[in-house]
């Protein structure tokens, strides 16, 4: 049981990382790592929201009806996420300052909606809550990562500290978007890299219902469509699927 | 078999909003007194910038105040200075500046908030002294004279506007009476008072003929109003002398005045053939009963040099007595550019041209090679009818009427010869 739970939160932090693995809230992700600070308070900014929305979600489980479960999903994150806004605007001005547009924009962060339809909407309250803490632990750290890289030797700072020894060898271009590209490919190239070494990812433990191709693929998981590409010609393939 | 309608998903959508809506309310009535405080104390920061000595500064409700519309905050601190925030119309809409003004009505110092000026002609190189933080210290509204920035006209004019309205405003608050009008709002004004109209638009008259004992003439649809002195006399459109208080002599003047210019006529003349010239025109001429010519001419400013789609040439009508003086000039219409050459549609710029002869005006193309922008440039024209950076529309204006004049020339040598 408690080897369970701890799975929940620790799938979320690595083996489902959700901008390392499932690629997911990519805009914030290369919005604010340009600095560790900023990095810090969005991945906590968005955990916060993660883990009051999971538990929300998945409390009303049993009576958000299956018509309106998006429009009553979004109402929850878009309260909390203003919540957030105005702690933030009140205790941290500066946080919120930085932050500026990014904060508002978690209401529509895939992580957070993709684990409510994912994850929160099927299970109990204390397993969603974790599930919002694993979840925003592996989107807080995911950020540190590429912060670090690109503050370090982009800005040859740390957390703000003007680094002296990084004054002659820092790149300017990797606190750039460009730069924030290129330090995103590495970074999930070496998660790609390291996870191979332990057998992979098992993608086909991943749902569909939160991917926008769902409905055009027609399949139960991401590697059965995988096995049927392997297998069968295209053409043939969509025929069967369609009769 | 009609489909039962189901209720439930509103009812819980509706009522998630409802708690969401309740729980937002809980926080912000912790956050929102905390994020005021903060705003107060920042919008405090600002306050110091312009008045350093000020303390507890408290806004101040400006509803009944009759203050104008453009000072949008007010501020008064425990020591009896104000800071007032005025948004005026430079050379673009929004010039928000900050005055702070001690205790004894006079400006400590001033700030632009914001602003859509022209980065090296307007705000930054205004005043030109310290930064616009120094511009108008020190000054109080006795002694009040506004700073005019070459090459700036329009943001200097509008700074010093806001300038006299915040030293006008401290004035009001502190119980004194001041007029915010603008001078030419005072001019329309006194026009309408003397006619007995109200809101009528007052346009000067184009001089014609020299009108004896009268300076100026505004005219609009129910009559018109001379200025003697500081006398406003009215004449209504049946001839009479409306405004009650005006002196004989000076009703006698206006009548006269009204009589001369009822009774001008005019007389087309054909243009001079050979009188032509390169980059200024004469579009039709008219001669008056009492021997005077007036010109509708065409002078290339901006467009001299750029020939821009944007740039056409300048219209220009001119009237000129039959001793070659000049009894009045204006600006039909232009597209020079705004803030340096649109002077030439001033009431300050027709007026040096008043009683000038052909001498007195110096072609600038005389002087300065025409088609040498940079020269153009940094050539100091002091001559009659110069604008200062504007040296394509003086170049333009001053073509236009030397050719008119050279047509007078012709026209009055015909005459003679006729004779």
């Amino acid at each position: 049981m408690k080897n369970s739970k701890l799975m929940i939160v620790l799938r979320g932090i690595i083996m489902e990382n959700p901008v390392l693995i499932l690629v997911l809230g990519t805009c914030p992700t290369l919005a604010t790592t340009n600095s560790l600070v900023s990095a810090f308070s969005m991945g906590i900014a968005a955990t916060l929201v993660l883990i009051c929305s999971n538990a929300v979600i998945s409390a009303l489980r049993n009576i958000i009806p299956e018509t309106v479960r998006i429009p009553c999903y979004i109402v929850i994150i878009a309260g909390f996420v203003t919540i957030v806004q105005m702690l933030l605007q009140a205790y941290l001005p500066d946080i919120y300052k930085m932050l500026g547009a990014y904060l508002a924009l978690i209401v529509v962060n895939c992580i957070i909606l993709g684990r409510a339809e994912m994850f929160a909407r099927k299970n109990g309250v204390v397993d969603s809550i974790l599930d919002g803490v694993g979840m925003g632990l592996g989107f807080l750290l995911a950020l540190l990562v590429m912060a670090f890289i690109r503050e370090v030797f982009g800005a040859g700072a740390f957390f703000g500290i003007e680094l002296g020894f990084m004054e002659n060898i820092k790149i300017p271009a990797l606190t750039q978007a460009p730069g924030g590209f290129l330090v995103f490919g590495l970074v999930i190239a070496v998660m790609n890299k390291l996870t191979e070494k332990k057998g992979g990812v098992k993608r086909k433990s991943f749902s569909c219902e939160g991917c926008p191709s769902a409905h055009i693929c027609n399949k139960t998981s991401c590697s059965e469509m995988e096995e049927t590409i392997q297998d069968v010609p295209e053409t043939k393939t969509a025929e069967g699927e369609d009769a | 078999m009609t489909k039962k309608f189901d209720l439930k998903p509103t009812i819980v959508l509706s009522a998630i909003c409802v708690v969401m809506v309740a729980l937002l309310a809980v926080v912000n009535m912790f956050t929102a007194p905390v994020i005021e405080a903060a705003q107060n104390a920042a919008a405090n920061e600002a306050l110091l910038v312009v008045l350093p000595d000020g303390k507890n500064f408290e806004e101040i409700d400006l509803a009944g105040k009759n203050l104008p519309s453009s000072i949008d905050k007010a501020y008064k601190e425990e020591g009896g200075g104000y800071v007032f925030r005025v948004t005026v119309t430079g050379k673009s809409a929004g010039l928000m500046i900050m005055f702070g003004i001690d205790k004894n009505g006079a400006i400590v110092g001033t700030k632009v908030i914001a602003d859509e000026e022209t980065d090296t002609y307007d705000v930054k190189v205004f005043p030109g002294v310290e930064g616009t933080e120094g511009a108008y210290k020190g000054m109080t509204l006795e002694n009040f004279e506004p700073w005019l920035v070459s090459g700036a006209t329009l943001t200097s004019k509008a700074y010093g506007e806001a300038a006299k309205t915040a030293l006008g405003a401290f004035a009001v608050l502190n119980g004194g009476e001041v007029d915010f009008r603008t001078p030419e709002q005072i001019l329309q004004d006194n026009c309408n008072a003397a006619l007995g109209t109200e809101g009528k638009t007052f346009t000067k008259w184009f001089g014609l003929t020299v009108l004896e004992g009268v300076d100026k003439v505004y005219e609009t649809d129910g009559g018109r109003v001379f200025i003697i002195g500081e006398s406003f006399v009215a004449v209504n459109a049946d001839g009479e002398v409306v405004t009650a208080d005006a002196a004989d002599a000076d009703k006698t003047a206006v009548l006269n005045a009204t009589a001369k210019i009822e009774g001008i006529t005019f007389t087309d003349v054909a243009i001079p053939a050979g009188t032509s010239k390169e980059k200024a025109e004469v579009v039709s001429i008219q001669k008056t009963n009492e021997g005077a010519y007036v010109f509708e001419l065409l002078g290339y400013g901006y467009q001299y040099v750029f020939d821009y789609g944007d740039y056409t040439p300048i219209s220009i009508k001119l009237a000129i007595d039959a001793q070659g003086k000049i009894i009045d000039v204006l600006t039909v219409s232009h597209h020079e550019s705004q803030g340096y050459g649109d002077a030439c549609a001033t009431e300050e710029y027709y007026e040096q041209y008043l009683g000038k002869g052909d001498s007195d005006i110096v072609e600038s193309t005389d002087k300065y090679p025409h088609n040498h922008g940079d020269d153009l440039i940094a050539s100091d024209n002091t001559d009659v009818g110069a604008i200062s950076s504007a040296t394509f529309t003086t170049l333009g204006y001053q073509r236009a009427l030397k050719l008119a004049f050279s047509v007078f020339e012709v026209l009055t040598a015909e005459e003679g010869g006729n004779a």
